[in-house]
């Protein structure tokens, strides 16, 4: 009984002690405790680097034939005056637009088909067994088909590009999609929201978690595939660059083409990972995750 | 900020309430029935609370009323302030349900017409959230979250408040400064409300009237005429609550 008594006493003040903690608070999740001895920067380069100045001392003493492994001096050198003869520039913007083209075909047919399958019972049941067999064909064993209905020209590789993108785009967008909270969605139900400002406000931001790790896996479909197709079947593009080296035992060409390549990867994934930052602030996961 | 806040409340006492008449309420879920035979009527700018044991249908009650669910049969009326027009219903859950990408501001404001918008960080500022209106909810504390969810739905200036267990997952203290908070609003607004919960305390000290549902059944309807504000430990109420927990314990093993 004493406690009863004691009760109502409590609220007005509890709110005014509360509220200073809360107001506090807020900073410190966002704010993870930074390992009292992180390392400093300059060890996260250390491997690399030494890979780097040992593949180098390696050739410079030739320990190994340059032909095999030139150094990463020829290569620089290489690139420069690839670069400077235009001939680079001229592969590389090929290859961006393969990519570009291909991924926004892929990429936006599989956002568009995961929205249909995720929202409504009867496109999952028309489309999604279909998708799903498609899917288990490795996209790159088509290849001798497309060149025979495309030849060797753009189509076949941004045809390639795109079927390699569509699936994870795709496959992500349902899930997220599904992983999208129905309590949420029925408090916009309930709060008057119409259908389609349901999968505006509600759906689409619950599931772009989802989507981006799609785009991003995406991102490295579009770059394997691209590799094959201009290595196999091309008469321009950084693998027609190497291929073409190759005949002429240009090792240091065909190493700058795989640096490339690692450069391009590198830079999608950035890419993507300024988006899911951007898109994502909200996300406490991906708003601690910001120094990385 | 409280004295541009005055004018628009003292506007809303003129509308009040919507009326609630269900008659013959049946909700089934294929053969496991949850509402029987449900008769209830609610006036104007009342406040119910509706006790019960878990899986006595409280919930799908508010969600029939809501719009969230069909009713299998029965009438469901709602009639609004002046009889005119449909009546707003807005609900609570015992979940904050922010939606997470949104500042709390436009959590509050979701769904809200253009010329309703700043009721929603008027609101805000009455639930004692002033200066957070930018935050991510998830920044905040549960309690915070559910005041902001409080806010949400009392910007649309609904005919009817739907609450469900609002305050069930709140700490003890914390729960009842949201009771007090609650009140205080609805004398201001004079909205109509149905509060489910688990907590016969919460239902005495808030409501007007408890209405006891078992069993998918309207078991017992009765006032609570007890002045406000109520002590939580009034003798008076805690007899009340003495008889009902008894009540409800009758209840329980019939299950």
């Amino acid at each position: 009984m004493s406690l009863e008594v004691a009760a109502p006493a409590a609220p007005a003040s509890s709110l005014r002690t509360h509220r200073p903690h809360h107001a506090a608070s807020p900073a410190l999740p966002t704010r993870p405790g930074r390992r009292a001895t992180a390392p400093p920067a300059f060890v996260y380069w250390l491997v690399p680097v030494g890979v780097i100045v040992a593949v180098e001392l390696a050739s410079r003493l030739a320990l190994v034939p340059a032909w095999l492994l030139p150094a990463p001096s020829a290569v620089a050198v290489t690139a420069w005056s690839l670069i400077v003869s235009g001939e680079l520039p001229q592969h590389l913007l090929v290859s961006l637009r393969r990519v570009a083209i291909g991924l926004s075909i892929g990429a936006s047919l599989g956002l568009l088909l995961g929205f249909a399958v995720g929202l409504s019972r009867w496109m999952e049941a028309l489309a999604d067994l279909s998708l799903q067999m498609l899917r288990t064909i490795p996209h790159l064993a088509l290849l001798p088909l497309v060149i025979v209905w495309f030849g060797i020209g753009e189509e076949a590789k941004i045809f390639l590009v795109a079927l390699g993108t569509l699936f994870p785009t795709y496959i992500n967008t349902v899930h997220g999609i599904r992983n999208v909270d129905a309590k949420l969605t029925e408090m916009a139900q309930a709060y008057g929201l119409t259908p389609r400002e349901r999968v505006l406000q509600v759906v689409l931001p619950g599931a772009l978690p989802g989507i981006l790790v799609g785009l991003r896996y995406a991102f490295g479909v579009a770059w394997l595939t691209l590799v094959v197709g201009e290595t196999i079947a091309a008469s321009s593009g950084i693998g027609y660059l190497a291929m073409d080296a190759r005949l002429f035992m240009r090792t240091d060409v065909i190493l700058l083409s795989v640096v490339i390549y690692a450069l391009l990867g590198a830079a999608s994934d950035g890419l993507s990972r300024l988006m899911e930052r951007r898109f994502l602030r909200w996300h406490p996961n991906y708003n601690r995750a910001s120094k990385a | 900020m409280a004295s541009q806040l005055q004018p628009r409340l003292q506007s809303l006492t003129e509308v009040s309430g919507a009326e609630v008449q269900l008659r013959g309420l049946h909700k089934a879920f294929g053969a496991r029935i949850v509402l029987r035979d449900l008769d209830l009527a609610v006036g104007t700018s009342e406040f119910v609370a509706v006790l019960g044991p878990s899986g006595g249908g409280k919930s799908t009650l508010l969600k029939i009323l809501a719009g969230l669910e069909p009713p299998t049969d029965g009438q469901v009326q709602l009639v609004g302030a002046g009889g005119g027009g449909e009546p707003t219903v807005r609900i609570m859950f015992q979940e904050d349900r922010l939606l997470p990408w949104l500042s709390t501001l436009d959590n509050v404001a979701i769904g809200l017409p253009r010329d309703l918008r700043n009721s929603a960080s008027e609101l805000l500022v009455a639930v004692g959230l002033k200066g957070r209106e930018r935050d991510w909810p998830t920044v905040l504390s549960g309690g915070q979250r559910q005041r902001a969810a409080l806010a949400r739905a009392l910007a649309h200036r609904p005919d009817l408040l739907l609450l469900d267990e609002p305050f069930g997952a709140l700490d003890a203290l914390t729960r009842t400064t949201m009771q007090d908070l609650l009140l205080s609003l609805w004398q201001r607004e004079r909205n109509t409300v149905l509060l489910v919960t688990h907590d016969v305390e919460e239902a005495l000290v808030l409501a007007d009237r408890v209405v006891l549902l078992i069993d998918g059944r309207l078991d017992d309807d009765f006032r609570v005429d007890l002045p406000r504000p109520r002590r939580r430990g009034d003798a008076h109420l805690a007899a009340l609550k003495e008889q009902l927990l008894d009540r409800l314990h009758q209840a329980e093993p019939s299950r």
